[in-house]
């Protein structure tokens, strides 16, 4: 069984569409990572997901439930961090988690649980409006893993998270999945999708632009990282291209720039150039992934336009539907 | 689904009550809700007190005097009580936190009335409880009963004017629109309706600008309509009008202006605009 589909869902607000004819399937047991631009529509389609949102057509089965007749037997076995998670001001830590617990009728001990999201035991008992954003997140955190859910929906689950907050994040969603659980999560970065994901789907203004695992997306697009380094003067006969990784090289006056596909590269790149010239700046830009991401969330989005469309003026990004 | 009606209608209950407790805990820690009822449990004291420095202190005239307070305050007691019942949670956003729980909008409503009527009855309790320990030291006769009877009526306006409050927060997305709403409802049909001369005006509109003549009991069904009125109505249940002449009549037979049906008026106005105000907030679309 799919753990989560969605077939043709569409939400409109008015003559707004953000999230357009939606087909998306999350396997069971799998790390799904819901990725995307600020805006795109992840979570209108996470809240359509949870019944906030009523779809304005199409449909989804969450569990087995569809979304809009069985909500609240999809909500029975599903953990959520909501969007931008906000607390009880003057309920504190333990008593959230508490509350859930009733919620979800089931037993469950707090502090097992705070335990888990590192909050620490001092901070429980305080009224949770006093928080910080990341201990906010960990306690909302906390709140979903409330009855070990079936399936765990994190919207942007990192944000407001310190590198070591991030770190912990992952480890706990790998260790949920470990245990069986699907994890379906949207975020607006990368690399926190790439280091834990089996699959992506990358959203822009309302539509999938590709889905897959990220070894499969990769290989679908051509280009690398760009790799720029500025030398007193470009010497001859580098044969730069012979290194293993290297896509491209542009010499330019005291210049070069290499693409690449692999990280090891440019360090070779790197070393060739500097044996033979003075390096004076290495400016390392994007890794494969994000040039990935930005391939589809940027750059093909216009190259599509062109080639469906053929306009001389690229209309507004909103007002691209009804393509399909 | 396999679970039977009664099930799943048990199961809701349930859960408004968990909603309820919780709604509860958060609620009474608010300093600004304690200092709403501190101003009304102050002035229902400070009456009662008052009842004492008269020739013939007794109980019945004391409760008397604080009724007319007691309509105008504790209205609005309950309105700042409940106009963030909802909307609150919709504006802060925690009601996404609420609502990724398996809770129907009906529960959460439902749990949302009972712990902010809880709430303002608390006020009332304190208040009555003072009362009742200045009645027993300062009057020659403490007639508990009568207190009882009207701690019952005053329960029924705490409701009404709680449920209709709920209601409307449950339609509003925001703080603003809430608040609006509520001291509006208040303001119409408690300060205007009831002290201000609206039905007066109702009356100048019909017999003045449209010279229809309606008769009495046209007037106080106005009148008794608004839930204020309504309360006012029933008292005539535990004071007698010979004694207090200051109660607005029953102006005749009619069954829709007598006490008892104020009752029921007040009863439908606890439920009625809290089933369309969970109508309304059903179909919201949040987020």
């Amino acid at each position: 069984m799919d753990a989560l589909q969605t077939d043709d869902l569409t939400k409109r607000f008015g003559d707004l569409t953000a999230v357009e004819a939606l087909d998306l399937t999350v396997r069971d047991g799998e790390v799904f990572g819901f990725l995307g631009p600020n805006g795109a529509g992840k979570s209108t389609t996470i809240n359509t997901l949870l019944g906030f949102l009523t779809p304005s057509s199409g449909s989804a089965t969450v569990l087995g439930h569809d979304v809009e007749t069985e909500s609240l037997a999809v909500r029975e076995r599903v953990g959520v961090l909501p969007e931008g998670f906000t607390v009880y001001d003057r309920l504190t830590g333990r008593e959230h988690v508490a509350y859930a617990a009733d919620l979800k009728s089931v037993d469950a001990d707090p502090d097992r649980l705070l335990d888990r999201v590192g909050l620490e035991p001092e901070a429980r008992t305080r009224a949770a409006g006093g928080y910080s954003t990341g201990m906010c997140q960990r306690l909302a955190l906390a709140c979903a893993l409330v009855g070990d859910p079936d399936l765990l929906i994190l919207d942007e689950p990192s944000s407001g998270l310190d590198p070591t907050g991030m770190g912990e994040m992952r480890d706990l969603i790998r260790a949920e999945v470990a245990s069986g659980t699907t994890v379906f999560f949207s975020s607006h970065i990368l690399s926190e999708v790439e280091a834990v994901c089996d699959r992506v789907g990358i959203l822009v203004d309302g539509q999938l632009a590709a889905t897959g695992s990220l070894a499969a997306l990769r290989d679908e697009v051509a280009g690398g990282a760009p790799v720029s380094l500025a030398v007193d003067a470009v010497p001859d006969s580098l044969d730069l291209a012979s290194i293993d990784g290297v896509q491209s090289v542009e010499l330019g006056a005291e210049e070069i720039t290499c693409e690449v596909t692999r990280s090891a590269a440019k360090i070779e790149v790197i070393r060739r150039v500097d044996a033979v010239a003075e390096v004076r700046d290495v400016v390392s830009e994007a890794t494969s992934l994000e040039s990935l991401f930005e391939t589809y969330t940027g750059g093909e989005r216009v190259e599509s336009q062109a080639s469906e469309s053929g306009a001389p003026s690229e209309p507004p990004a909103a007002a691209t539907e009804g393509g399909r | 689904m396999s679970e039977s009606m009664s099930d799943s209608t048990s199961d809701a209950l349930a859960d408004a009550l968990v909603v309820a407790r919780r709604d509860f805990t958060s609620a009474r820690r608010s300093k600004l809700l304690w200092g709403m009822i501190g101003i009304y449990v102050g002035f229902a004291a400070l009456l009662f007190w008052a009842g004492t420095t008269v020739d013939a202190p007794n109980v019945p005239d004391a409760l008397f005097n604080t009724m007319f307070l007691t309509t105008l305050l504790l209205p609005l007691v309950a309105v700042a009580a409940a106009y963030l019942a909802v909307a609150g949670e919709r504006e802060s956003g925690t009601v996404q936190f609420l609502l990724s729980h398996p809770v129907s909008r009906g529960s959460v409503v439902a749990g949302k009335f009972v712990s902010r009527t809880l709430m303002v009855l608390l006020a009332l309790a304190v208040s009555f409880v003072v009362g009742a320990v200045m009645a027993a030291t300062m009057y020659p006769e403490p007639t508990f009963g009568l207190f009882l009877r009207y701690a019952g009526l005053t329960t029924l306006l705490v409701g009404a004017y709680v449920g209709t409050t709920v209601a409307l927060s449950a339609t509003a997305a925001t703080r603003t629109r809430a608040i609006s709403l509520g001291v509006g409802f208040y303001f119409l049909t408690d300060v205007l309706w009831v002290f201000g001369g609206g039905t007066a005006a109702v009356r100048f509109v019909f017999e003045n600008l449209l010279a229809v003549s309606l008769g009495e009991t046209f007037y106080q069904f106005v009148f008794v309509l608004s839930p204020a009125g309504s309360y006012l109505n029933t008292e005539h249940l535990i004071f007698d009008a010979a004694n207090y002449p200051q109660l607005p009549p029953v102006a005749s037979d009619a069954f829709y202006v007598q006490p008892w049906f104020s009752i029921v008026i007040l009863l439908a106005w606890s439920l009625v605009p809290l089933a369309v105000g969970y109508w309304r907030f059903r179909g919201a679309q949040i987020g």
